[in-house]
């Protein structure tokens, strides 16, 4: 049901989200946020490892930062060593943060779950409509994105054929030094961009040969249109935003 | 009509790419122009829906000059291309858009575009791909969407460069087997830039291109019989009318296939 949701409505939302995380600073708010999500993961059929995977990668900046934050948040103390001194707010702000990133990163990826790559370039066409304001053209803006899509698998088995060659004349791409391996993958790269540019070319003539003229004269194959369930998403966010805002209100003792 | 009058053309005004051509291609013709590497094979091409315009002469489509660049979009329109790589001229990522491309800079309404897209595909042979990814198709597959794509803009003339030059056999005769058909059934006139001879072979009319000029112009079977020039001019005939040549049972023997070359050779036994 998620999927079926407009592109558009999707990517205004995320954006929204994005900033009340930032403004609700209650951890009960975060904590019935989380619990939601969850839910729309569930009504959307995605599975949480998914989301659990994403969250793995990053956790351990995430931690970091939070045990900077135990050790330098100023208040009571609960215990000191040294000169390091942890108190109740620092550990409560660690978990502040583990928990705000956490609900930033499964709002966010619901966007990119949901949602084909295609129709995420038509939300962001709508999106980048101001532009003309400015003599830009939001159909050219959209064209670059829907191009780089089409050809990532291309320039993808590209490079691999380019590391297979490189390695039948015995380069070494499996090097345990960070440094070596990364001078490693130069000669996958220059010819990787040499070919890219000549698809380019070859690409623009193609195009060209099919009458295009660039700008935004162009009638439009797929078009978005706003159906009934946009309508009831937009009614249940709002909803939802009231009640985060109470349950942000809250006065919990800690 | 296409129509070439002394067309010259140099990309940097020292070495001249194409010397002089004239030529005319007519509505309905399968022509196919061979050449070696380096012959201006496609840059002739390029001049036929004005991705270029000569340095001397005209290129006049359907009446059009193509360096009337208030016409440009008509010239293309009519003068469909497609080229070698499939990979590197579809645009988008999903089969029945790519072939909604032209349609969309021409300006096609939303309705019209789904039939036409529709039609073509059925045409093609190719609809039960619609949805699918450009990525996961065959080459042959692929090439097949690049000339939907140009289908859909109707055009009168379609220009193949080395449409199956990185194809596999079974890819190969695909599009061959295609364009015969585009040829035959709707009328489209083709002209097919190649280097393979068997290919030439099933054309109406064979130009053939060496430095930059025409230096054969004729019936396949006329143009084969010339063993020696096309030898001069670096290209390698077919394999069985080398081998009726090589047998040299008659001057300017133009053999372009097999059952060709076994009705001649039974005639010249029964006579003998």
């Amino acid at each position: 049901m998620v999927h079926r949701i407009d592109p558009r409505v999707k990517l205004g939302l995320t954006f929204v989200y994005t900033i009340l995380i930032f403004i609700f600073n209650k951890l009960q708010a975060l904590i019935f946020n989380l619990f939601v999500v969850v839910l729309i993961y569930k009504l959307a059929k995605i599975s949480i490892k998914l989301l659990w995977k994403n969250l793995k990668a990053i956790m351990p900046m995430v931690m970091l930062t939070g045990l900077i934050n135990i050790f330098f948040v100023g208040g009571d103390s609960i215990f000191e060593f040294w000169w390091l001194r942890v108190t109740k707010q620092g550990i409560f702000s660690l978990l502040f943060m583990v928990l705000r990133i956490t609900c930033l990163i499964s709002g966010t990826a619901l966007l990119t779950f949901t949602t084909s790559p295609i129709a995420l370039t038509d939300a962001i066409e709508y999106f980048v409509k101001p532009v003309k304001l400015f003599g830009g053209s939001p159909n050219e803006i959209a064209m670059i994105f829907s191009i780089a899509l089409r050809f990532i698998p291309t320039l993808i088995t590209e490079a691999g054929k380019i590391i297979e060659a490189q390695k039948s004349r015995g380069a070494h791409f499996d090097s345990p030094k960070l440094m070596e391996k990364l001078k490693a993958y130069i000669p996958v790269l220059v010819p990787l961009f040499f070919i890219s540019f000549k698809r380019a070319e070859d690409l623009a003539v193609a195009m060209e040969s099919r009458c295009y003229t660039g700008g935004d004269k162009r009638t439009r194959f797929r078009s978005l249109k706003v159906k009934l369930i946009d309508f009831w998403t937009l009614v249940f966010v709002t909803i939802y935003i009231v009640i985060l805002y109470w349950v942000n209100r809250w006065r919990v003792q800690l | 009509m296409i129509e070439l009058k002394d067309v010259n053309f140099s990309y940097d005004s020292v070495k001249p790419v194409l010397n002089n051509i004239n030529l005319q291609i007519k509505c309905g013709e399968f022509v196919a122009v061979v050449g070696a590497n380096g012959s201006g094979k496609s840059t002739l091409a390029k001049h036929l829906n004005g991705l270029l315009v000569p340095a001397s002469g005209d290129v006049v489509v359907i009446g059009i000059n193509t360096k009337d660049a208030t016409k440009s979009l008509a010239v293309k329109q009519n003068v469909g291309m497609v080229f070698q790589n499939p990979d590197n001229q579809l645009v988008s990522a999903i089969v029945e858009e790519d072939v909604a491309f032209a349609l969309e800079n021409l300006q096609v309404p939303h309705a019209e575009m789904k039939v036409r897209v529709e039609e073509i595909l059925e045409k093609l042979g190719i609809l039960e791909c619609r949805y699918r990814s450009v990525e996961e198709l065959s080459g042959g597959q692929k090439q097949r969407v690049a000339v939907a794509g140009v289908l859909a803009m109707r055009p009168r003339f379609m220009v193949l460069d080395e449409p199956t030059a990185m194809l596999d056999p079974q890819g190969r005769n695909d599009v061959m087997a295609l364009l015969k058909k585009l040829n035959s059934e709707c009328g489209i006139s083709i002209l097919l830039i190649t280097h393979f001879m068997e290919e030439a072979a099933l054309a109406e009319r064979l130009i053939v291109l060496n430095d930059g000029n025409v230096i054969l112009e004729g019936a396949p079977k006329q143009v084969f019989g010339e063993v020696e020039l096309l030898h001069k001019s670096g290209l390698l005939l077919p394999q069985i009318t080398r081998f009726c040549a090589e047998l040299k049972l008659r001057e300017g023997w133009g053999i372009v296939d097999e059952d060709e070359c076994v009705v001649e050779l039974v005639k010249i036994l029964e006579g003998s």
